[in-house]
Formats: C-alpha cells, structure tokens, sequence
C-alpha cells in the first residue's frame, strides 16, 4: 500500500493558498497593532493606583484568557459583529477577536516588562529631581523594552498560528483553502501540508525578525 | 544658625510594624552627621524620608525653609537639591557612565547638553574616573561604579548628600577609595547624613554621629564622647560589638 501523492491538488489550489496567505498576513497585521496599543492601556491600567481600574482591567485579561480563542472568534463574529455593522463581517470580526485577545496577553507583557525594573532604579531617578514622567521616559521603559522584546516575539508567532480559527466563520485565508481542498478531493495531505508550510514560512521569518531586532536594541 | 534639615516628630510604619518613632533631628548647614546602629533599627527609613522616598505617616520634614509634607510642595524641586547615593549604586545601566551624569542635569536643572557634559566630565575626574565616561555601568567595580553614583548625584550641585550604607554593597578593597571621596566632599564643607557601617569613617569624618536602635534615635553626640564615653548601656552594648 502506498499513498498516491497527488501534486496537482497543490497546484490547482496554490494560487488561492497564496491569497490565503497575504489575508492571514494582513489580519494578523492588523491584529497585532490594535493589540499593542488596546493592551498597553490595559497593562497601564492594571498598574494604576485607582483600584476601580485596576479591577476592571484584570476582569479583561482574566475572561480573554480563560476562555478559548476559537470561541470568541464565533461570539464577536454572530454576536457582536452583526449589531454594530448591520451584517456579518468575516474580517472584521477576525483582526477584532484577534486584536481583543492579542490585547490581554500584550498588557501583561507591559506589566510584567514595567515591573521587571528594579525599584532602586526608579528611586534613583526621583531622588535626582525627576519626575514620574521623565523616570518612565527615559529610565523605566527603555530598559523594559528590552526585556519585553522576546515575550512579544512568542505572543505574534501565537497569533499567526492561531489566525487559522477564522476559517470557522469562513475568512478566506490558509486554512480555509487548506479546508476547501481537502472537502473536494478527500486527500488530507496535500492540502494540510501545503498550509503547514506556509505556516513555518511566516513564523520562522517572525521569528527571525524579531532576533534580529533583538540584537539591533542590545 | 538655621538648620537644613529639619526633622520633627518623623514617624513611620510598615503595616503593622512601627519603624519610626518621634524622630526630631536638626542637621547645620556644612554638617557631617554619621548614622549608626544594628540592622533594622531604621535608619535607612530615616534617610529616605529626608528626601521622601518614604512618605512619614506623621511629623513634619522641612528642607532648607521647605516643608516637604505641605500640600502645594513640589516634592521633584527639593529633591533635587538632596543628592543621594545608595548601597546598590543604582546606576542606569541601559546609559553609558557619562549619560548617567548628564541626563538629570539636561532634563531637571534645564542645562545645556554640552554644559551639562562638561560638568559630567570634570566630576568625573573629580573621583578619578574621568577614563570610563564612555562605558557602560556594568563593566565597573563596585568601587567604580558608586564613585559614578556620587558623581551623578553632585552633578545636581545639591546642597544636601544622603549617603545610603555606599559601601556595604563594596568587596573589602573597594571601600576606601569611595570612602575618600566622601572625605574630600566633607572637607569642602557639603552638608551631609551618612548611614554607614564603617565605624573609622564615623569618628575620623562625623562632626556627630546618632546611634539608632528600634526606630528611635537612642543617642547622639560628637564621635569622641559617643566612641569612647557612650551614655547608655544599649550603645555600649552596640559599639562592644563592632568595634
């Protein structure tokens, strides 16, 4: 018994896969950017001294990381989604499901890159004058950056990867055509091959990337 | 002759643990005043609610006429005429030493980046490191890296210096040549409060030194009555052991 590996099934839908791609490397995109910027109000938030905020701000991260991403994709894209735009939108409902829950993991690398920085060193800038503002700005964040750096490299690759959920409410990106192809031909390999490929291609690239960037701040 | 600090009725708690209690000292303007006593007896606490590092629960905190606990006070403004150096040195290590002396100049006192490093450069010869500007902290001794911290903190052109144990953190043959610095701002006349474990210092550089224990200042006197005639037994007991 061998298994008749058929290239052509590759081939036909290559062009859509391609597609694919470029739409899962914009959702994640988009994701990522709506991420960093909601979680650092987040991760702000939950370090602040007005517990009110503080409370609200870790309710968030707790409920979007408790509970499965595959699960509020389809409660933002059916329930959310449709009473604000008046219909269903795939994309929109991904980069925002996507961004939500970039979003809580984001603030807790803000926080825990904020709260890594030894207390002397803030000390240290107050007792030179400074105030809250400049110790963040030119003290406390350029040293957190860095070690926020690597944290922020995994949380992407996750995204990427997980960006696969939003074939459920037919976002035409890889793993939709990966999908398509296997449902028309009944061949499990070529398709989820292909899409395993493409996958490694965009997050060792992201990995890569973020190396570099790495060494670039050290 | 007005005092420069002014401390009155200082007290301070962790939770439930008391660290302070009725603190009152006045420190002269050019006076050298030397901390000491067991671990834990506060005066760490002390130091750091000179410049409000610890905000004191009760009492009053006056800085050169300044009432540090006065609503209004803009605390950033006094602390900046208080320089202070720590036992972990607390150098910024992301900047290079001579950053590390120009940053706060440029950006509380308003300087001139070039005036500001030029001032960096000359303090930094001062404590003979004027060959490290361009490294960055953690390539420094101990020894190195705390005489930067005192330059970093003199470059505010402070009134005041609060020293913070600065050679605790130090192996054995570090501790001198930071503790000569000390001496030689001394001898220019800086007002300054020294916590310290090094009793040589205490006796050869304080024009007094207070003896602390539980939170309380048990006594204080020139170094020669405190050293060598101490008046309660519980500073006897103290200096039988360190000394």
């Amino acid at each position: 018994m061998y298994y008749a590996f058929r290239f052509d099934i590759i081939q036909e839908y290559l062009p859509l896969l391609l597609k694919g791609t470029l739409l899962t490397i914009g959702i994640s995109l988009a994701a990522i950017a709506n991420g960093l910027i909601l979680g650092l109000f987040i991760g702000f938030g939950k370090m602040a001294g007005f517990w009110p905020l503080r409370w609200l701000m870790s309710g968030y991260i707790n409920l979007f990381r408790g509970t499965p991403l595959i699960l509020q994709v389809l409660i933002i894209h059916f329930g959310v989604i449709p009473p604000i735009l008046g219909t269903t939108n795939g994309v929109v409902a991904a980069i925002v499901a996507l961004g939500l829950n970039c979003a809580a993991y984001s603030a807790e690398i803000y926080r825990a890159g904020i709260q890594s920085i030894d207390a002397g060193q803030r000390e240290a800038a107050y007792s030179l004058g400074m105030t809250h503002a400049q110790t963040l700005r030119h003290i406390i964040v350029p040293q957190a950056v860095r070690r926020m750096i690597p944290a922020f490299g995994n949380e992407f690759i996750v995204l990427v990867k997980d960006s696969s959920f939003v074939a459920w409410i037919a976002v035409p990106e890889i793993m939709y055509w990966a999908n398509a192809a296997k449902s028309q031909y009944y061949h499990i390999w070529e398709p989820y091959l292909a899409a395993a490929v493409i996958y490694f291609v965009l997050t060792y690239t992201l990995s890569k990337l973020l190396q570099w960037i790495e060494r670039r701040v050290k | 002759m007005e005092p420069i600090i002014r401390m009155s009725g200082v007290a301070k708690s962790f939770g439930k643990n008391k660290v302070l209690h009725d603190i009152n000292l006045d420190v002269a303007p050019r006076e050298v005043v030397v901390v000491i006593g067991p671990s834990g007896s506060g005066k760490s606490t002390m130091l750091r609610c000179i410049n409000l590092l610890e905000r004191p629960d009760e009492g009053e905190v006056v800085i050169d006429g300044h009432s540090l606990m006065a609503k209004g006070t803009n605390i950033a403004d006094i602390r900046t005429e208080a320089g202070m150096v720590f036992q972990r040195f607390n150098l910024f290590p992301h900047m290079k030493v001579v950053d590390n002396v120009t940053l706060a100049q440029v950006q509380v006192r308003g300087r001139r980046p070039e005036e500001a490093k030029e001032r960096a450069i000359s303090l930094l010869r001062k404590v003979g490191l004027a060959d490290k500007a361009d490294a960055y902290p953690d390539s420094l001794s101990g020894g190195q890296a705390q005489r930067v911290a005192i330059a970093r903190a003199l470059a505010m052109d402070p009134k005041i210096m609060l020293f913070d144990e600065p050679t605790s953190a130090l192996d054995p043959e570090m501790v001198g040549e930071v503790l000569a610095v000390m001496k030689e701002l001394a001898a220019e006349g800086m007002t300054m409060v020294v916590v310290t474990h090094e009793m040589g210092f205490a006796r050869e550089v304080g024009d007094r030194i207070l003896f602390m224990e539980s939170g309380t200042i048990v006594e204080e006197g020139p170094p020669e009555q405190l050293f060598e005639r101490p008046r309660t037994e519980r500073t006897r007991l103290f200096l039988s052991k360190v000394l």
